[in-house]
């Protein structure tokens, strides 16, 4: 019997986590729990089994967005069922997550995975590595935790309407790990948009001397209908965009029909979250900066002089 | 406080070329001090000197030719060192280059059993050259000990606890964890000192001790390798290449959005 115990935040990427299971195990797969941490709402409990999923085990006392109270959740499931692959997203929860879990397995994990190919009865994952300039084939032994970036795989369907709804099983709270104390928690401030769901994405970056400047940005992304972004200085560092994520390999990756990085460099550790948007335009004053070998156009110009002309034209001013 | 610093060198991803399609010259680039572990190295640093105790700093050569390695690793010590960490513990060996995870965090475990005890580990959020964030939990749950990821801010109370702060996901929140733990610090923790002259002169006098993986007791080839990479390649990164270069700006506009209505994206 080969297993998936699969857990997302969010619905939609649980569905890809689905395929993803289903792709890691060649077609070989058994059955999923859906861990569904939090109330769990009628709709949700009513999933279809036919999606692939066997059984959806209820923690109701686990907390979605705590990755601790999370952890407790998965791991009271692993010691119970030993799965052979654990499926996770790769953002700060599951990262947090993967490394304790494949060791308590005793397996191996990967984290930030973008493509998983099953032969012969062995899973190769494929990640990417040395910040962005190399993507690496790597054999997984199971058990495995596998972390997979979003939008990597098609959200699994319900095939049919046969075999009804999956098996419904209540997750036993063991009890918190009193070493670790949550003392304080709030709600970050979000400016705007998810910038995983923009189509259009402006994204600053230490081109801009003051924050008053970014207005710029925002006047840009206003006239293309889009989200702004920023390099990761801008948001950990100068705290422009507040309570932001930032793009990059440490941050959220994008993958949007247009974006413009305005005054960005390119290092490695940006582009490697931004290599998936459709068309890339850069806006720097250094033609040797390596965003503009990585981009479709490259406008070589000071940003304070090229960006309220491109408003101009594109709000239709003659 | 006693505290353990974990320190990689990685492979200098700046300095390594890459042509699309083929594998990147891994063995012609440089390995340093990954940078988060710079910031690790500090935070460590600061506990010490705020509320004394020692720093030792750990390090798995995961990189070959080991010759080659060993020389950088040198170099990277005494930086290590030179910005205040009391010494330095090396496991070189031939059956550690190229370990997974697993194996890293055991050797690691092994070597904090055979130096310590220590109260804390601090380790980088990710590493450069791999950024799986996958060890520091990997050696916590090796040594039964708590992990508390992303440490934005470190605070030494009395007690036998620390308090983090953090971001994950959409919250801010502040995590007090009981000694001893694993924790693991971003960028944004603190600005690594950079040592000075005097400093970088006295930490050749500073212990550096290199170990085997027998030395640990810890089996040889092969073992505990849950991962094998089997190959890597540079990404294809297909973008066309227009440079817009044009007389005033407001010509370059006009250009830029002419090309992007006739690619249709606008
Ligand atoms: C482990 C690790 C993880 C990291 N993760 C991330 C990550 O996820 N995301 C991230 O963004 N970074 C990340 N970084 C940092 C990354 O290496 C770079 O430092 C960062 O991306 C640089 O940001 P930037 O392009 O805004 O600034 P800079 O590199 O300073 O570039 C500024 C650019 O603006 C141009 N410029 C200046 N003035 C003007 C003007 N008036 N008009 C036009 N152009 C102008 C300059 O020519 C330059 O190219 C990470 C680093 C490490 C070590
Ligand atoms: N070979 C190693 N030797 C010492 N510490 C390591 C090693 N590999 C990883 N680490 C630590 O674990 C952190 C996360 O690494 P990684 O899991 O590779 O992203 C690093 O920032 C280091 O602090």
């Amino acid at each position: 019997m080969t297993r998936a115990l699969v857990f997302s935040p969010d619905d939609d990427r649980c569905l890809e986590l689905i395929s993803a299971a289903s792709v890691a195990t060649g077609g070989g797969l058994d059955g999923v729990d859906l861990l569904l941490a939090g109330p769990a709402g009628e709709e949700r409990l009513r999933t279809p089994s036919s999606t692939g999923v066997g059984r959806i085990v209820v923690a109701e006392w686990s907390d979605p967005t705590d990755a601790f109270s999370v952890d407790r959740a998965l791991r009271a499931w692993i010691g119970r069922e030993r799965p052979d692959y654990v499926l996770l997203t790769s953002d700060r929860i599951g990262r947090q997550v993967a490394g304790g879990l494949a060791q308590l397995l005793g397996g191996g994990a990967s984290t930030e995975v973008v493509g998983l190919e099953s032969a012969g009865g062995s899973l190769t994952v494929k990640r990417m590595v040395l910040g962005g300039k190399g993507i690496a084939s790597e054999e997984v032994d199971t058990p495995a935790v596998l972390a997979i970036q979003p939008g990597r795989f098609p959200p699994a369907e319900a095939s049919g309407t046969a075999g009804g709804a999956a098996e419904v099983v209540r997750l036993e709270d063991p009890g918190a790990d009193h070493r670790v104390r949550i003392v304080e928690r709030r709600p970050r401030e979000r400016s705007g948009v998810r910038l995983e769901d923009a189509e259009v994405v402006v994204v600053a970056g230490r081109g801009f001397e003051r924050r008053e400047d970014l207005r710029l940005a925002f006047e840009l992304a206003e006239a293309l209908g889009g989200a702004v972004g920023a390099t990761r200085p801008l948001v950990a560092d100068l705290g422009w965009l507040p309570g932001s994520d930032w793009i990059g390999i440490s941050g959220v990756r994008i993958s949007p029909r247009l974006m413009v990085a305005v005054g960005v460099s390119g290092q490695m550790q940006f582009l490697a979250g931004a290599l998936d948007s459709k068309v890339i335009v850069a806006v720097n004053k250094d033609p040797n900066a390596p965003i503009v070998g990585a981009s479709d156009y490259a406008v070589v110009a000071d940003l304070y002089e090229f960006l309220p002309a491109l408003i101009e034209v594109l709000r239709g001013g003659r | 406080m006693d505290v353990a610093a974990l320190v990689k060198l990685a492979l200098d991803v700046e300095g390594l070329r890459a042509e699309p399609g083929e594998a990147p010259r891994v063995d012609q680039a440089p390995t340093k001090v990954s940078e988060i572990d710079l910031n690790a190295v500090e935070e460590a640093v600061s506990i010490r000197e705020r509320v004394g105790g020692s720093v030792t700093a750990f390090s798995v050569l995961n990189w070959g030719p080991l010759s080659r390695r060993m020389r950088e690793a040198r170099e990277a010590a005494k930086r290590v060192l030179a910005m205040g960490a009391d010494r330095f513990v090396l496991v070189a060996d031939e059956a550690a280059v190229g370990a997974d995870t697993g194996f890293t965090a055991a050797a690691l475990a092994a070597a904090l059993r055979a130096r310590g005890p220590f109260d804390l580990v601090l380790a980088g959020e990710g590493t450069e050259d791999s950024f799986g964030g996958l060890v520091p939990g990997r050696l916590a749950q090796e040594l039964g000990w708590p992990y508390v990821p992303y440490a934005d801010g470190v605070e030494v109370g009395g007690g036998g606890s620390v308090r983090v702060r953090r971001a994950v996901g959409d919250f801010e929140e502040v995590v007090e964890v009981d000694l001893p733990a694993v924790i693991s610090v971003t960028q944004e923790i603190n600005k690594p000192r950079i040592p000075t002259l005097m400093q970088i002169l006295q930490a050749g006098k500073k212990p550096l001790e290199v170990l085997s993986l027998s030395d640990l007791g810890l089996p040889g080839p092969g073992a505990g390798r849950g991962v094998r990479v089997s190959s890597v390649v540079s990404p294809r990164v297909e973008r066309r290449g227009v440079v817009i270069e044009a007389e005033s700006p407001r010509e370059a506009a006009e250009r830029l959005v002419e090309e992007l209505r006739r690619a249709g994206v606008i």
